[in-house]
């Protein structure tokens, strides 16, 4: 049975009362304690602003230090925490804020008082119900509206407590905290599983191009022994990299996951050859929980998948023709549903079991994603999933990126164009063909690209994802010009 | 190549990502939100493959990165 979530707080709490929990970076080191004395701090200015149980606070706040203290404020208070992505386009905020109601709107950073601390002889309490409404996270859509994902404190705390475990955090995890604190990965990832394992999160700035060109100071001095990264920063960080004695500096991390992206053969090599350590890769998806599979770090050196999963959860992989290998997942932590004008709409539920969107294999206890069901490439009724051909040509050294998708063909029904970002547009045409070459060696003639595009740059979102639907509506547009002999 | 050369070269890859763009040569970029988070990635490996130089630690520590008229006193000293 799932512990109850109130409990496991106080306990923790209680437990690590005196150990670090947050290193800011104020050089301010704050104990379990003292966060918990600020939280209340918070929770009860919040009270007198005529918060009551039940009511929705929003945060529409960079990353700072009191970020985690005000989340753990709602859990005090019984609020529901509601974070927003400050950088996010003003009318995107305000339909958020439109779709959440919040009885408060917090925009200035809360401020931590590192003289305040709980007296040792009284106890930890927080008003959260379990099964209650927590925490509203909005997920970045490629289209349309932000979708509002509401999870109930039992669900957050079960998950994160479950996949703390799997990743082997500890009372000796150092973890250094550089993602979006409003993202789920920033929260849960980063700081609600370090903080169950009774760990200790070192706060660093929010990933940046300064901080990008001196990342390593700040974890070394810091003794950080657990990283999380995107694929995207850990790209950033190996491209960037001009230290010759960087693996041995940070020898003393143990374990560096990526989240929030797919992390393709080529990212993987370069930052192994760059800093000696292998990316450990994870999944998860905000509406089961956030994350619940990782590779340990032996595996992470030999295979390309997305490790094992916490033991809560329950996979199936469809093996029906219209859907086949779509990733359906069973969990006690699945969200209580979308945040909708009406209230909440609760998930779409088969058995128990939620599609995930993703395509996927299941072998010997490991998880690989192969795809997106709306990414894969129907050619010929041959479905062909675009990652296999992007790990592979991002092994090439010239390569920056690789997005491979499908577009509209009068007979094929879709064809495979590769969109590749190379590191300088000076050889394209040579390279051009030196990708084409690599894919006729090393690709089944089904997976092979019927198109290579080349690109400078491409468009991407906030968070660095690539955007396909740009790409595929641009290439559609190119392809379509050139068969109708409009184009040049 | 002289140094306003290497000048004239960067203001043309940032003005290519930003048109109209109105950045003084001791301007700091990044302060401006000319480039995003990535976005020096893509210049110190443009320039590097530009000019055939490779920047070191000490360059990227130095306060001389964040501006084009820094980025091209750089680049001259390694030429």
């Amino acid at each position: 049975m799932t512990p109850d979530a109130v409990d496991v707080l106080k306990r923790r709490f209680s437990e690590s009362r005196n150990d670090v929990l947050l290193s800011a970076p104020d050089g301010y080191d704050y104990t379990y304690a003292q966060i918990y004395a600020n939280a209340c701090k918070l929770a009860d200015d919040w009270k007198a602003a005529g918060v009551a149980k039940g009511d929705t606070v929003a945060f529409v706040l960079p990353n700072c230090a009191g970020y985690l203290a005000a989340y753990v404020a709602c859990a005090v208070g019984g609020f529901v925490a509601n974070p927003v992505v400050p950088e996010l386009l003003p009318e995107s905020i305000d339909y958020i804020l439109e779709l959440a109601s919040p009885k408060l709107v917090v925009r200035e950073a809360p401020q931590l008082d590192p003289s305040l601390d709980w007296p040792a002889d009284r106890g930890f309490d927080f008003d959260a119900e379990p099964d209650k409404a927590y925490l509203n996270i909005f997920s970045s859509g490629t289209t349309g509206n932000p979708k509002g994902i509401c999870h109930s404190l039992g669900g957050i705390i079960g998950n994160a407590s479950s996949f703390a475990r799997l990743s082997g955090m500890d009372a000796h995890t150092r973890l250094y905290h550089v993602l979006p604190m409003a993202y789920m990965a920033g929260f849960q990832n980063t700081q609600l599983c370090p903080l169950l394992a009774g760990g200790r999160i070192v706060l660093g700035p929010a990933f940046s191009p300064a901080s990008a060109i001196d990342f390593w100071t700040r974890p070394m001095e810091q003794g950080v022994n657990f990283m999380i990264l995107t694929p995207s920063i850990a790209s950033a960080l190996s491209r960037l990299a001009r230290d010759p004695d960087i693996k041995s500096k940070i020898a003393g991390i143990e374990q560096i996951q990526t989240t929030a992206g797919q992390l393709t053969s080529g990212i993987r090599q370069q930052f192994l050859n760059t800093f000696g350590k292998p990316l450990q890769d994870c999944y998860g998806v905000t509406e089961l929980g956030g994350p619940f599979t990782t590779q340990d770090a032996e595996s992470a050196l030999r295979e390309e998948n997305v490790g094992r999963v916490i033991p809560e959860m329950e996979i199936s992989v469809l093996e029906d023709s219209a859907s086949a290998g779509e990733l359906w997942i069973r969990t006690p932590f699945v969200m209580l549903g979308y945040l909708s004008k009406d209230g909440l709409d609760p998930p779409v539920l088969s058995d128990g079991f939620m599609a995930t969107g993703d395509v996927a294999e299941y072998a010997d206890g490991k998880l690989t994603i192969t795809g997106r069901t709306k990414d894969m490439i129907i050619k010929g009724g041959i479905n062909v999933a675009p990652i296999a051909i992007e790990n592979s040509i991002s092994r090439l050294a010239d390569v920056k990126d690789v997005a491979v998708i499908g577009v509209r063909h009068e007979f094929w029904g879709e064809i495979i164009v590769a969109c590749v970002q190379l590191r300088s547009m000076d050889n394209a045409n040579a390279l051009k063909l030196e990708v084409q070459n690599h894919c006729a060696s090393q690709l089944a003639t089904i997976h092979r690209p019927d198109h290579i595009a080349m690109f400078a740059e491409f468009p991407r979102a906030m968070n660095g994802k690539i955007q396909k639907h740009v790409l595929r509506d641009e290439m559609a547009a190119k392809l379509s010009e050139n068969r109708t002999g409009t184009g040049k | 190549m002289n140094k306003q050369e290497i000048t004239d070269w960067l203001m043309s890859w940032f003005r290519e990502r930003v048109p109209g763009l109105e950045l003084g040569v001791n301007e700091n970029y990044i302060d401006k939100g000319v480039i995003d988070s990535f976005g020096i990635i893509e210049l110190i490996e443009a320039i590097e493959t530009k000019f055939a130089v490779r920047f070191d630690q000490k360059d990227m520590q130095s306060l001389e990165l964040f501006s084009v008229d820094g980025l091209a006193a750089i680049i001259s000293r390694k030429l």
